[in-house]
């Protein structure tokens, strides 16, 4: 029994292990271990040693050395490797002897805040109780919040409150920031693009508000494994940061494995569902007493696989040995579950990404992922779950049809050799500074001379000024406005901007779903069918103001297609190049969509039942865009050419987020086949956020990797005319649209054209 | 492409666009304001002395000097007023360039007022610009150390801890420890909240200081005036932000008289039943039935309203009880129970009484009925539970025979009624 005999069932049944693409042994490593360092306290030992801790982990023990010499620390060390102790040691430490010094500890969410929280209060226990640890969060009480404002030695929080409830109410908080000596920032990785540009913002604005008071804290991260660790700290910190990555605890041996589903449809390139592949893969070892726990990527998702696997298991009387666990339990429900696996009375969960972050839920035995989560930075995260020191470990990942997880399914040195993605971040896109610099403004006059993230912001204060909203007084520059700003910016803007679909059935008002602000012409337009959970809803009324779409359950034969359609404008190009026949570029661009009509198609006959009006504003936005050019030599088909484009775009808008840590949502693509700007077939990839955060750039950099990539998937694709793993289905692209798009690609690349 | 484009395109919002405002009559600068500079800035200041003699709606402007703060200690709920005279104190009010809080929020004007000698000095300390508020705060530091304490309208929640702000941004050490601060919009609220919903300054002065504001600018609009004038220069523009704070500072002064000619509610041929309440629940509140119970006569002889009777009666019935008059305590309730039938707490205190006091199972029964039936009908849960639960227990004794003494010992009534 045990894990053994599972992947012996793996190995041996063939019709599972015709599906496995990849299967990869993991060597065992042993713990390198360092002595305590010798500042530290015997106190702290002891609290230490009552936890089995004798000694530190090298990385441990480097981490906590640098960050004793006044370092700026980023640790980079996988799952459970006991990142926390790097920085809880030295601030306990220095805290312990000096009461008044301040920290303060970023979570990028309230859950982990509270975890954590847990933990320092019974370190601070065991020490005496002098070092009071607080969570300052949307949650803490007002009566509360004075104490911890005075005398809270470790402020936990996230990074929403620091700026919209901390920075600008600096003064309340005087003796946080007179004192503070180290800022703590957990879960690095997840302070990419958009979110992780606006939190670099208000850690520059964090840096403000310290040397008002005379401070300047120390930084200390810790991250998942980026390939670009010590630059996103900088980024973010705005400073360089020591970058600790000899990882020396201990791991057992483990099996990594890439389950591919079989096909079902070859012509349509559909492939059994990976929620139903996972479910019996995680049955296996769950039926073999292995501690497993499952990724769904989806709330329901989640929801659906517990079900299963409680039916599959069929334990009687045992309900709680298969549990689920995402955001919207309550925070009670969930810290009983994350100690039923610590403690192994739960043999399997079920989990959206919830658990890939830092909670502590012991080591479990394996891991089934359903579905490649987007990034090579999270595939390691979850396979992180899964791994003791002292026992072999296993983990499947279960790739469904999407493009992007049929080609790491088929490309496995993507997750296994290469490292994992760059964390981008852009604190000086235009939109997220400008915000940002009325936020600071508000706070803290700023004086003639002064820089902001390094750059001088005279210009931009200047134009605020014009705007109404500062005033230039002698050497300084005022916030003159009634507004409170940091109301009116939202670090995670995806959120703020989404419309809300409210089911109305039965003089119901139920929020039933949400979506972005760029999908809402498409998805709730007045005479959509929008499908939530298998149910149909007709949507009655669009409110596009206020951000809201009423709709009542129906049991309609049709679905509707929108037709969005997109214009881009090319701005100014900030860096261009020309390769063979080829030219690529990046820039600014303005891009105007707009929906005109639907079209209502019957559920599988696919035959238009007609069509209806939609009357929305255009929604324009200025943001960065890369973009390339293959003039066309000979003559042209405009057809073929047509297909080319739109599969080639296809394709890229699905492979682009490979490369950039990003959602594919994130991104859209236009196909010109004669553009007005470059006057020949042109292919852009812009991005949906105003002003972008750096992926532009970024896809421009490393081009040649992108087109490759593509041209790989192409190739390596068994579907005949295209399938929604690549091109696009052939009914959408044309017959010969897989053939003509990586014909396209491979000229743009000026390969040997094959076959 | 020009910088300056590219920020407009990113950046420009519509609501930001604003431009100053046309004022048609703004004029020569009449502000009387004398330029006062010191070593930490220049800024504005306008004095301008009021007779104690003056007549501000229908309250003279002194009279609030006549009473010791101690009288005003117990309906202020501020110890600190006790030994302290509120000729002493100085009043305070702050325009601000925002409601919103935080750091961002310039007190551009601070409005103070005392008495000294036979006038009522009003100062206004005002920002020329951004610049001028070290100086301004100096001033006042100055100002706030010579006064025993600190009177204001919602000062507690909103001037006082603004200021405290600044001072500390300004890096100007405010040596006043902990500070008396009489903050009328507490005391007005005990007195007033029922007859005026918002209990704003506006509404007490229009109730009760019968003051009807002209040409007054609205509270709403002071930050843009203030911004206009920033971007026009044009002096004229303040002159009704003055206007405005000079009011309020005077109706602060008028209020503090009003609330402390309050105190002795007995005396006053226009005390009104709300009045009344208010003292009565606030003796209720601290320990002192007796207090609360005169108040409540009080309140009923002044011809209360339906919402003020049920009020009163109800704090006098508690009172009574607490005093341990517990049939002058029921005659409350059954007056109550008549006349306010869907009150539930009148049937619960006659059972208990009934049972308890009268010894009379069957009235008790009677009353914890009716308490019952009024309990589903408006299906008030747990209340019906508890009105069956003791109409079983009421059965059960009954049936049981037991000497009635014998149950009091273990009635769970016990601890609240005796």
């Amino acid at each position: 029994m045990g894990i053994e005999s599972v992947l012996e069932t793996l190995r041996r049944d063939p019709s599972l292990h015709s599906q496995i693409t990849h299967w990869q042994k993991i060597p065992a490593k042993s713990a390198q271990l360092a002595d305590f360092p010798a500042w530290m306290d015997e106190d702290l030992k002891t609290v230490l040693r009552k936890r089995g801790i004798g000694k530190l982990y090298t990385h441990q023990a480097e981490a906590c050395g640098a960050v004793w010499a006044g370092d700026d620390v980023v640790v980079v060390t996988p799952t459970a490797s006991g990142k926390s102790l790097c920085y809880n040691i030295p601030v306990f430490q220095r805290i312990h002897h000096q009461p008044e010094a301040r920290a303060l500890y970023l979570f990028p969410t309230k859950a982990l805040a509270q975890d954590q929280v847990a933990e320092l209060m019974q370190w601070s226990d065991e020490l005496g109780g002098t070092i009071k640890t607080y969570t300052y969060d949307g949650d803490t009480p007002a009566s509360a919040r004075r104490a911890i404002r005075s005398a809270g030695s470790i402020v936990v929080t996230n990074p929403d409150m620091l700026h919209s409830g901390i920075l600008p109410h600096h003064t309340k908080w005087i003796r946080l920031f007179e004192n503070l000596e180290y800022v703590v920032i957990d879960e690095l990785h997840s302070y990419r693009g958009v979110f992780g540009s606006h939190v670099a913002n208000v850690l520059r604005r964090l840096h403000r508000i310290c040397r008002f008071y005379g401070s300047r804290p120390q930084f200390v991260c810790a991250s998942a494994t980026i390939a670009n660790p010590g630059d996103h700290a900088a980024a973010l910190i705005g400073r360089p940061a020591v970058v600790i990555d000899n990882n020396g605890a201990p791991q057992g041996e483990k099996d990594i494995i890439l389950y591919n589903p079989p096909v079902v449809n070859a012509s349509l390139g559909i492939r059994r569902s990976a929620l139903l592949e996972a479910q019996k893969i995680a049955a296996l070892f769950l039926k073999d007493n292995i501690q497993t726990i499952v990724f769904a990527r989806s709330r329901t998702d989640t929801e659906v696989l517990v079900t299963y696997l409680r039916r599959a298991i069929h334990r009687l009387g045992q309900p709680q040995t298969i549990r689920g666990y995402r955001g919207g339990y309550l925070p009670k429900q969930r810290r009983e579950i994350e100690r039923d696996l610590r403690r192994g009375e739960v043999l399997g969960v079920v989990s959206t990404n919830a658990l890939e972050l830092g909670v502590d839920i012991g080591s479990l035995q394996a891991a089934v992922l359903t579905g490649y989560p987007g990034t090579i930075a999270s595939t390691w995260q979850q396979m992180g779950r899964a791994g003791r020191s002292d026992e072999s470990s296993a983990v499947v990942i279960v790739c469904n049809s999407s493009p992007l997880n049929q080609f790491v399914v088929n490309h496995p040195d993507f997750i296994m050799g290469q490292g994992a993605e760059r964390a981008l971040v852009n604190p000086d896109n235009m939109f997220i500074l400008v915000s940002h610099i009325k936020c600071a403004a508000f706070e803290l006059p700023f004086t003639e001379g002064e820089l902001y993230g390094g750059s001088d912001p005279t210009d931009i204060l200047d134009f605020l000024v014009e705007e109404h909203v500062l005033r230039r007084a002698g050497d300084r520059w005022y916030w003159m406005s009634e507004n409170y700003p940091a109301v009116h910016v939202s670090l995670r803007s995806a959120s703020t901007d989404n419309f809300t679909i409210v089911d109305t059935t039965n003089g119901s008002s139920t929020i039933i779903g949400e979506v972005d602000r760029f999908s809402a012409p498409m998805m709730i337009h007045e005479g959509a069918i929008y499908i939530h959970e298998s149910s149909q809803y007709h949507i009655d009324q669009l409110d596009f103001d206020r951000q809201k779409a009423y709709a009542h359950q129906v049991k309609a034969d049709y679905y509707t297609d929108a037709n969005l359609a997109v214009e881009l404008k090319v701005l100014d190009t900030s860096d261009s190049c020309q390769e063979g026949i080829v030219t690529h570029s990046w820039g600014e661009v303005m891009v105007a969509a707009k929906t005109h009509m639907y079209k209502k198609i019957r559920f599988y006959t696919h035959e238009n039942l007609g069509w209806g009006e939609v009357s929305l504003p255009e929604l324009e936005t200025h943001t960065t865009a890369y973009w390339f050019v293959k003039p066309t030599t000979g003559p042209t088909d405009t057809e073929a050419l047509q297909s080319a484009l739109m599969g080639a775009a296809n394709i890229l808008r699905n492979t682009a987020p490979l490369e950039l840590m990003c959602e594919p949502s994130d991104l859209g693509v236009v196909a010109q086949v004669r553009s007005p700007f470059t006057q020949g077939p042109t292919i852009f990839i812009y991005e949906k956020y105003p002003g972008g955060v750096g992926f532009s750039q970024r896809l421009y950099d490393i081009r040649e990797a992108l087109l490759s990539r593509c041209i790989e998937l192409l190739r390596a694709c068994p579907c005949e005319n295209g399938c929604p793993s690549c091109v696009g289905p052939g009914d959408e692209v044309g017959p010969r649209g897989k053939h003509a798009a990586r014909q396209f690609l491979e000229e743009a690349l000026q390969l040997e054209i094959q076959g | 492409m020009k910088f300056r484009d590219k920020l407009r395109r990113f950046a420009s919002e519509p609501e930001m666009a604003k431009q100053p405002a046309e004022h048609a009559a703004a004029g020569e600068p009449t502000l009387g304001a004398v330029l006062r500079e010191g070593p930490a800035g220049a800024f504005w200041l306008v004095e301008t002395h009021w007779p104690l003699s003056h007549i501000h709606g229908r309250t003279v402007l002194g009279q609030f000097m006549q009473t010791p703060g101690s009288q005003l200690a117990f309906l202020a709920q501020e110890e600190g007023l006790y030994g302290t005279a509120l000729a002493d104190m100085v009043f305070l009010d702050t325009e601000t360039t925002g409601l919103a809080g935080g750091t961002g929020t310039l007190p551009f004007l601070i409005g103070t007022g005392r008495v000294e000698g036979d006038f009522f000095l009003l100062r206004q300390y005002l920002m020329r610009d951004y610049p001028d508020e070290p100086a301004v705060l100096e001033a006042l530091k100055e100002e706030l150390q010579q006064a025993s304490g600190l009177i204001t309208f919602n000062g507690r929640r909103f001037d006082w801890p603004l200021l405290k702000d600044r001072f500390m941004l300004n890096r100007v050490p405010l040596a006043i420890g902990s500070l008396v601060h009489l903050d009328l919009l507490y005391p007005a609220r005990r007195l007033w909240r029922y007859r005026f919903h918002s209990c704003s300054l506006s509404s007490l002065e229009e109730g009760i200081l019968g003051i009807e504001r002209q040409n007054d600018l609205p509270g709403s609009q002071v930050p843009q005036r203030y911004f206009d004038y920033l971007a026009s220069g044009e002096a004229g523009l303040l002159s009704d932000i003055l206007h405005h704070n000079v009011t309020d500072i005077l109706s602060l002064a008028a209020l503090t008289a009003q609330l402390a000619k309050r105190t002795s509610l007995e005396q006053l041929p226009e005390a009104s039943a709300w009045e009344a309440e208010g003292f009565a629940h606030l003796y209720l509140r601290h320990g002192q039935p007796e207090e609360a119970a005169r108040f409540g006569e009080l309140g009923l002889t002044l011809n209360p309203d339906r919402r003020a009777s049920r009020r009163l009666l109800l704090h006098l019935g508690r009172a009574y009880k607490r005093m341990h008059l517990h049939a002058a305590a029921a005659n409350v309730y059954l007056v109550l129970a008549e006349e306010f039938p869907k009150e539930l707490l009148p049937y619960e205190e006659l059972a208990k009484y009934y049972e308890h006091v009268e010894k009379d199972g069957d009235r008790a029964s009677a009353a914890a009925q009716q308490g019952l039936s009024m309990a589903q009908l408006q299906k008030a849960a747990a209340k019906a539970e508890a009105f069956s639960r003791r109409l079983q227990r009421l059965d059960r004794k009954r049936h049981q025979g037991r000497s009635v003494l014998s149950f009091a010992q273990d009635d769970r009534d016990n601890g609240t009624l005796f």
